[in-house]
């Protein structure tokens, strides 16, 4: 069972969280209607060991959803932000895979 | 009840003032406060406690804790019986009752012995060799003989009475073992201030200490620190409690056995609590085992580890033997041997090591121990029990066996292989220990953050140091969690002197068969039956990594996860490949560290509490009302309320059939409901549902669709527009909380920029729906402050009312079809407002009505419900291809656009209806062309109903060309139950397809 | 205002629970006669909204999640980073008829005063009743008087405030109030509960 620190909450039980998906992939704006990015954004993964960019939502408690790393071989929770921060800086420099 | 034969007059830590009675085998011993059911059986003279898994063999009593192998008995009867527990943990009480386990007909004659002598036949492997591939029918048959022959206690069959509970917990500094360092760990952590729980699995605190003679100077200072920390208010002691389980960030389960050792819990209390603890740091003082030797025979009523041996004289007085042989590879079970000595009792040793410390050869000689250093037991003799061991020469440089020296007659012998510190809740993070070979025991490598290992876990084995460790790592922890540590906190009152550190040891797993001892089965372990040659058979078959070695031949897969084995199987694995042990590794170590009942696990989660129930403000009244309840979600709903004789199916029919000719009420108070406000909000909504929002003008409500972002639909309901920047969406009842969480995403991970607030207003709302050609009759009867007529409010319309003084907020939204109107008003009136509506209803033929009619009235109208909307239909499967704007773009919108969701050959909604009145219809019955019932057909049925306004049967259902097969028939097949029914596909909107019946 | 009806009305029964003998070690009441208002605001103007009900509710307001501002009959809880329930007494004017509009456009004002219902648990062992289902350190040093925290009780969501040594609230979604009330009153039993009567 992991425990979460929500930046505004403090640090939880998992029990209070539910898990959001991949944070490295981003909705293109909706106006972009270009299939293959959508195609990409809702289905094509990365699996990476190691550290691992997702949503996780406070949702038993203040309901922001967070942006996590977490380390895929420890479970290691190495940062925690409100996703609404996070979101343009880690759509900029990560980018989509080639 | 009879005297205790074994028990000698003085000493032990039991109560002689609390004499117990107690059962084992329907035969009525007695013991004494303070013992366990291991130790009073041995105070009566009683070795044979149960037969081998698989074999049959007869089993005794090895060990003296948790890590016990043979010694498991079921307690109790009935709903409390339970099977497969160590006698040598359970704490004795008065009017115990105990039955051994895998015997037939009886302990001391079981005719499935034979099994044992052809156990060549029964090797690793066996089952897979003789039952899989061409002979695997053969498996159907044998299997059911094969299953009673083999395995442990029975399962109990009745209800268990008792209460378990659960617990949340925190501390800073967790102490895993209350053995001397555990306590020592404690009280330098309790003594900064740290909040400290120390966690001992057994009733008793001391650990070892308790092992050792009554009267010393270490029972001084175990009462000194005790006592010290039993003041400390920021320090918990949890005896009887078990850490079991260590998960990620420093959480643990840990089981407490709180009526364990009572005949039935105290009244109110439960039976266990299982506790999820938080803790900050851990100190593991979780002490060690001892190993066995694997010699012929090994398994013998009357071999036991030398370490239980002096358990059971000091702590329990008892003499598990009065002719008694220690049989060794090390220094440390000479205490065992001094200790028995010391009550009298014959003592010989036999010690693998040539060289035996000239300290002692005296200490022994001065005991009057006969000492045979350089030789090894090749074999243990006896039927029943131990009564003599053959003693070989041993050359303990090449580990080989010489001849046979001579035969000690004996009625005990003890066994110590060395020692293995208790790793596993470090394995249970992954930090894998590996081997020593100088002092031949797996010891810690790699500690995880926040862990810290003392006392005997460290392999450390002399007591002074033990302690000064379990202090120093106690004040680190502390220190880890940020509270100050004075000088003073490593030092404690009393002193003890040490006993003779004793650290040499010769590391032999095995003994070899000598030449002319004849064969005799040799077991690593003993709970799976695994023997030396089992292991052997793997390797030669060459299944030689570990994890293979393991479940090819079960080793270490029994219920005491190979405490007492794990560690020779890998010495002779590792002997027999020419290989180091630490090339071989270790196998994973998985939660939970000792057996675990079910019970605990579930906890009070059972019944009645299994999970919550949410339920509508009117919940009550439906009650009274005689509604019979359905679940949807978390909510219980009416589902159809039987007047006295009715089926379900009269009363739904009933219900539907009086809301299309007068009028009724449901509730609709679970329907999700989500105020949604800001600046932003029309944006917003018009960027999650398919069809446009910012149109929607203040006072009306829309139908809406929700995709998913891969182009699927997600959900549907009604929003309406309250004010210009405020909206009241509804959602299925199932969908709510997907929807909710979905929107909140969305607004925080790809929208920050809208100014839009959203809240959950599910709970806030009562909400009734009213719907027949006198609905509007009814309602504008009863609210004020409304006007009715059609042009002030028209369909779709929203308005606010009284119903008395409660506040009402209408709807002109139908799901029926009817002239209809959702009243919604806070949760605390919701009661009142039902009671009015139903008052006022009588004048009208008002009926109540539950979800199947609901349903019924909803399929008469082709609307879509949960189960159209069912994860794989788009919006053109479902004929609502008009909901899709293409003024905008929407969430979906760009996926709902490719290949597979537009193929003009997906299976799209129909309506169907029987073609006959006389046959019923089946949701998920398969639609297949008629006569070709292959495979997975055309198509499927998705709701059905009984439709009183057709007179039969009719169903919605998504066929191969849809529509374009209307008028065609069809075959609806349910291989299930071998039924084929004809149906006709026809327009889903069975009933009133213009719509008229909305504004009557 | 015609009177809400208690959720609890149809299994509420005043009396002992459990253990009997000695004194109770908890005790259960509904808080019944509360009610409640949610604000919300947006990060660029949460700070001016926040002076503004201290304005109209001569009290501060929390700076944060973990602690709750309780003045008089109210209690503030601050229940997101942008949004604040005030609770008080059903017969708090103020509150019953909380005008949004006062606070200009960056307020958002959402009617939830029906959709919790309040148990209080006192006594020496509420603590430890509590923590059968809730996940949270009740220890006075992680968790004093005024502390908060919304989270989760047996699958029910949560709102836990400290208002006292040993006297917690317990702020439950009203459909869930029966559940939730029979999980506590069987949590109880192995400590010995009295139950009062609504306050
Ligand atoms: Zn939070």
């Amino acid at each position: 069972m992991l425990r979460i620190t929500c930046p505004f909450c403090g640090e939880r039980d998992q029990v209070e969280f539910a898990y959001g998906g991949d944070a490295a992939s981003v909705f293109p704006d909706l106006a972009d209607a270009d299939l293959d990015r959508w195609t990409d954004a809702v289905f094509m993964r990365d699996n990476p060991r190691g550290d691992h960019r997702e949503f996780w939502q406070h949702q038993h408690g203040c309901r922001q959803w967070l942006y996590v790393v977490r380390d895929t071989v420890t479970h290691e929770i190495k940062s925690t932000l409100p996703a609404r921060e996070p979101r343009r800086a880690a759509a900029t420099h990560e980018g989509r895979k080639g | 009840m009879s005297a205790q034969p074994c028990r000698l007059a003085r000493g032990g830590r039991i109560d002689r003032s609390r004499a117990l009675s107690f059962e084992f085998d329907g035969r009525s011993y007695a013991g004494f406060a303070g013992d366990t059911l291991a130790s009073a059986l041995l105070a009566n003279g009683v070795h044979l406690i149960g037969r081998s898994f698989k074999y049959h063999r007869p089993r005794g009593i090895y060990t003296a804790g948790l890590e016990e192998p043979n010694a498991l008995v079921s307690l109790r009867r009935g709903g409390r019986h339970e099977p497969n527990v160590a006698a040598t943990t359970v704490e004795l009480f008065d009017g115990l009752e105990a039955r051994s386990q895998n015997s037939w007909p009886a302990l001391d004659f079981d005719l499935m012995r034979v099994i044992d002598r052809v156990s060549r036949v029964f090797a690793s492997g066996f089952y897979y060799k003789t039952f899989m591939g061409p002979t695997r029918g053969a498996w159907m048959f044998y299997e059911k003989f094969i299953r009673r022959a083999t395995g442990f206690g029975t399962p109990p069959l009745e209800r268990d009475p008792d209460r378990y509970e659960k617990g949340h917990a925190f501390c800073d500094v967790l102490v895993v073992g209350g053995g001397a360092s555990g306590l020592a760990a404690a009280l330098a952590a309790g003594r900064s201030g740290a909040r400290v729980v120390l966690v001992e699995d057994g009733a008793d605190l001391g650990g070892s200490l308790l092992s050792r003679p009554t009267g010393g100077d270490t029972d001084a200072w175990l009462r000194t620190v005790v006592g010290e920390l039993r003041r400390l208010p920021n320090v918990r002691l949890m005896t009887r409690t078990t850490v079991f389980g260590a998960y990620d960030n420093l959480v643990f389960g840990l089981l407490e056995r709180v009526g364990d050792h009572l005949p039935v819990p105290a009244p109110e209390q439960p039976r266990q609590r299982y506790w999820v603890l938080r803790a900050r740091q851990v100190v593991l003082a979780t002490g060690m085992l001892e190993r066995p030797i694997v010699f012929g025979n090994n398994d013998l009523p009357g071999v036991m580890l030398a370490s239980a041996g002096r358990s059971y004289v000091n702590r329990f007085a008892v003499i598990p033997g009065r002719k008694i042989v220690v049989f060794t590879n090390n220094d440390t079970a000479y205490a065992a041997a001094l200790d028995l000595a010391a009550s009298g009792i014959e003592v010989a040793v036999v010690d693998l090591r040539s060289a035996v410390s000239a300290e002692l050869q005296h200490d022994a000689r001065h005991a009057g121990i006969a000492l045979h250093p350089g030789c090894a037991v090749a074999r243990a003799n006896g039927g029943m029990h131990v009564r003599s061991v053959e003693v070989c020469t041993f050359d303990s440089a090449q580990a080989t066996i010489g001849d046979a020296k001579l035969r000690l007659p004996c009625d005990l012998l003890l066994v110590s292989g060395g020692w293995t510190p208790t790793l596993q809740l470090l394995g249970q993070r992954g930090a894998k220990p590996v081997y020593d070979e100088k002092r031949a025991m797996f010891v810690a490598a790699e500690i995880p953050r926040g862990y810290r290992v003392t006392g005997s876990a460290t392999g450390e084995p002399g007591l002074r140091l033990r302690v000064a460790s379990g202090l120093k790592q106690g004040s680190t922890a502390a220190q880890a969690c940020g509270f100050a540590v004075s000088p003073d906190a490593e030092s404690v009152g009393a002193t003890f002197h040490d006993e003779r550190i004793m650290t040499d040891i010769t590391p032999v797993a095995a003994i070899p068969d000598p030449p002319d001892a004849g064969y005799r089965k040799k077991f690593v372990d003993f709970q799976h039956d695994v023997g030396f040659d089992d292991i052997a058979l793997a390797l030669r078959e060459g299944y030689e990594s570990i994890e293979h070695l393991k479940r090819y031949t079960t080793l270490g897969m029994a219920l005491d996860q190979g405490k007492t084995s794990s560690v020779n199987a890998l010495a002779i694995a590792a002997r027999m490949l020419g290989r180091p042990i630490n090339e071989l590794g270790t196998t994973t170590f998985r939660p939970p560290y000792r057996p675990i009942a079910i019970g605990a696990l579930a906890g009070p989660e059972t019944g009645l509490h299994f999970k919550p129930i949410r339920r509508s403000p009117m919940h009550e009244l439906h009650a009274r009302n005689g509604a019979v309840f359905t679940t949807a979600g978390f909510w219980l709903r009416p589902w159809y309320y039987p007047k006295p004789g009715e089926s379900p199916r009269d009363a739904y029919i009933r219900e539907a059939d009086a809301v299309r000719k007068a009028v009724g009420m449901v509730d609709v108070s679970s329907l999700g409901k989500i105020d949604v406000q800001g600046p932003d909000a029309a944006e917003f909504l018009n960027r999650v549902y398919t069809n446009g929002f910012d149109t929607l003008v203040i006072g009306k409500a829309r139908y809406g669709v929700m995709l998913r972002p891969d182009g699927i639909v997600a959900d549907d309901g009604t929003t309406s527009r309250l004010s210009e920047n405020h909206y009241f969406m509804t959602t299925t009842t199932v969908g709510a909380g997907k929807v909710m969480t979905f929107l909140e995403y969305l607004l925080q991970t790809a929208w920050p920029e809208l100014r839009v607030q959203l809240t959950s207003v599910t709970s806030q709302w009562a909400a009734i729906a009213v719907a027949g050609p006198r609905g509007r009759d009814l309602v504008a009867a009863l609210v004020r402050d409304v006007d009715f007529e059609n042009a002030a409010f028209p369909f779709m319309g929203v308005r606010h009312g009284h119903v008395g003084a409660i506040p009402v907020r209408l709807l002109r939204v139908s799901f029926s079809g009817e002239m209809a109107y959702e009243l919604y008003t806070p949760a605390g009136f919701g009661e009142a407002l039902w009671q009015a509506l139903s008052d006022a209803g009588q004048p009208f033929g008002l009926v109540v009505y539950g979800v199947e009619a609901l349903g019924a009235l909803r399929i008469e109208k082709g609307h879509v419900a949960g189960a159209e909307i069912e994860g794989r239909t788009t919006l053109a499967d479902m004929g609502l291809a008009r909901m899709a704007s293409k003024k905008k773009e929407y969430i979906g919108s760009a996926l709902s656009r490719r290949e597979g969701l537009i193929d003009g050959n997906r299976q799209q909604l129909v309506g169907l209806e029987a073609a006959s009145s006389a046959v019923a219809l089946r949701a998920g019955a398969i639609l297949c062309e008629p006569g070709r019932h292959q495979g997975h057909g055309i198509g499927f049925v998705s709701s059905v109903t009984y439709s009183p306004a057709l007179g039969r049967h009719i169903a919605m259902g998504f066929v191969a060309g849809g529509m374009s097969r209307e008028g065609t028939v069809i075959d609806a097949v349910f291989p299930l139950r071998g039924e084929v029914t004809a149906v006709r596909v026809r327009s889903p909107h069975f009933v009133d397809p213009e719509g008229v019946r909305l504004n009557a | 205002m015609p009177e809400q009806r208690s959720a609890l009305a149809s299994v509420y029964k005043p009396g002992r629970v459990g253990v009997y003998d000695g004194p109770a070690q908890v005790v259960l009441f509904e808080r019944a006669n509360r009610t409640l208002v949610q604000v919300s605001g947006w990060p660029g103007s949460f700070r001016e909204l926040c002076r503004k009900l201290e304005t109209l509710l001569a009290c501060r307001m929390p700076e944060d999640g973990l602690k709750a501002i309780s003045q008089g009959q109210r209690s503030i809880f601050r229940v997101g980073p942008e949004r604040l329930w005030v609770a008080g007494p059903s017969d708090d004017d103020l509150l019953m008829r909380f005008d949004g509009a006062a606070l200009g456009e960056e307020a958002v004002v959402t009617e939830i005063g029906h959709s919790r219902t309040i148990v209080r648990a006192a006594g020496a062992e509420a603590r430890t009743l509590l923590n059968r289902g809730l996940p949270i350190d009740l220890d006075f040093t992680a968790f004093p008087v005024d502390a908060f925290a919304q989270s989760v009780i047996h699958h029910m969501p949560v709102l836990v405030h400290r208002v006292g040594d040993s006297d917690f609230d317990v702020y439950v979604a009203r459909d869930y109030a029966v559940s939730f009330w029979e999980w506590l009153t069987g949590a109880a039993r192995s400590l010995g509960c009295q139950i009062s009567g609504p306050e």
